[in-house]
């Protein structure tokens, strides 16, 4: 058990605390769900079609919570078109399950500088 | 150019099926008074073939709204909901009147248009591509509630999803989202082409898109019944997500929120949204996990709704008290938008 909750700490530690900076890269993509990651304050948010480049693909990225302001209220809606900056590889979604917290699989985390279709 | 619907020749009652049925929906949607319905099957843009509670509703207040044509030379004083001789000839005449019969205060002035009604080669379901949307939102939301009732700390298994899941035309903004007859509205998207249409509902269509110099593409919002819109976009048999969108009466208030109650709110709890500009019935209270159809105001100022989203069911069996999850809102009505979102958080 104490196993567990050491690994835990350091896993949550290892997803809250990005240890690089790394460079932001232009995204867009329509939002079709939301889900909130209790563990680690974020939302992660489903794109599909999902424009990391110039080819479609579909995705999951993470944004904080904390960072929600007027003009990103149009961001907590399925249905958004969203546009803006993301970095690539840090940060996972996780999420509490009663006993403990579990990650569910990002590609990146976006910048607080992001808008939105609504 | 107004309609000229079919003329209505045949007694219609509860329980009646057929094309004069969907033509007395189309006569009775032009006036706010006797719409069947706001929003889903029977509203304008969706009339259907079928003459349920909805239609008789309607046709008892259009009898009871024109009393001495209708009701008097038979010698009732209510409305029965049976579309008889009296009934007709009205129905017929404000049918195929040019002019702007309908009295209401807020009725709607415009006539539909033959050119705006979609023909029998061209219906489709607008939904189709929201289907696929939703689709795609129950796996990945029954994966994540499976992982949280196993309590494994595992990392989750999210089905992959593809872009052959999602629609290939997508409408990324409408603006702006409400206008009245006439306006030019720009529509972004992907898949969008000279060949795609635009739906309202499932019964008019704009077939002409206009692309300007820089190739963004626009519509003008066509002289059919004022009232709120699924719009979808189909390119090619492709059907697109679909947008709200409101034909608006000039004459009617703008959609106001001035503040939500309480600010944290437990799943399953009551929020309350005071404001102004809210219609009778049919408001649209959307929020980030649940959208609450036909929310009624008595007052046009109040709306209340109760959060028990089903996304977020599992995440409160286990959820922590201290968990506050930010939560936006806005509302939609026939008048429009509401003219700002409001941010509550969901405590867990």
């Amino acid at each position: 058990m104490r196993k567990l909750i050491l690994a835990s700490i350091i896993l949550f530690s290892a997803a809250i605390l990005p240890s690089v900076s790394y460079a932001q890269v232009p995204f867009g993509g329509f939002e079709v769900s939301i889900f909130p990651c209790t563990c680690t304050g974020q939302f992660l948010h489903y794109f599909a079609p999902l424009y990391l480049g110039p080819f479609p693909t579909a995705g999951a990225l993470t944004y904080p919570m904390g960072a929600m302001t007027a003009f990103l209220f149009g961001m907590l809606h399925p249905g958004a078109w969203t546009l803006g900056l993301y970095t690539p590889g840090v940060q996972a979604c996780w999420v509490w399950a009663g006993k403990f917290c579990f990650p569910l699989p990002s590609l990146g985390a976006i910048s607080p500088f992001t808008g939105t279709s609504l | 150019m107004h309609a000229l619907l079919l003329s209505l020749s045949v007694a219609l009652a509860l329980g009646s099926s057929g094309p004069q049925v969907m033509a007395l929906q189309q006569i009775l949607n032009r006036d706010s008074d006797t719409r069947i319905a706001y929003t889903g099957p029977g509203s304008p843009g969706n009339e259907t073939s079928y003459f349920g509670q909805l239609t008789k509703s309607a046709v008892i207040r259009f009898q009871e709204k024109y009393t001495s044509d209708v009701l008097t030379p038979v010698g009732l004083t209510r409305g029965t909901g049976y579309v008889g001789l009296y009934t007709r000839i009205k129905l017929n005449s404000l049918s195929l009147s040019n002019t702007t019969t309908i009295t209401a205060a807020n009725a709607a002035p415009i006539a539909s248009s033959t050119d705006y009604l979609v023909k029998a080669s061209e219906k489709i379901d607008i939904y189709a591509g929201d289907k696929m949307i939703a689709n795609v939102q129950n796996r990945i939301l029954t994966a994540i509630n499976s992982a949280i009732a196993s309590q494994s700390t595992a990392t989750a298994t999210i089905p992959a999803i593809t872009l052959s899941d999602v629609p290939s035309v997508v409408i990324k903004e409408l603006s702006p989202r409400s206008a009245a007859v006439g306006v030019k509205i720009s529509v972004t998207g992907t898949g969008i082409s000279s060949n795609s249409a635009i739906y309202f509902g499932n019964n008019y269509i704009v077939r002409t898109l206009s692309q300007d110099f820089f190739g963004n593409f626009s519509f003008t919002v066509p002289s059919i019944p004022l009232a709120l819109y699924d719009l979808a976009i189909q390119t090619s048999g492709i059907v697109s997500n679909t947008a709200a969108f409101v034909i608006t009466d000039p004459k009617n208030p703008p959609v106001h929120i001035q503040s939500i109650y309480p600010a944290v709110i437990a799943y399953g709890g009551t929020l309350t949204i005071a404001g102004s500009g809210f219609t009778p019935q049919n408001n649209i209270v959307v929020t980030t996990y649940q959208k609450f159809p036909n929310v009624p105001s008595a007052d046009g100022k109040t709306l209340i709704i109760q959060l028990s989203p089903d996304s977020l069911r599992e995440l409160a069996k286990v959820g922590r008290g201290t968990d506050k999850i930010p939560t936006s809102v806005y509302v939609v009505n026939e008048y429009g938008f509401s003219d700002s979102e409001k941010l509550f958080n969901i405590k867990l």
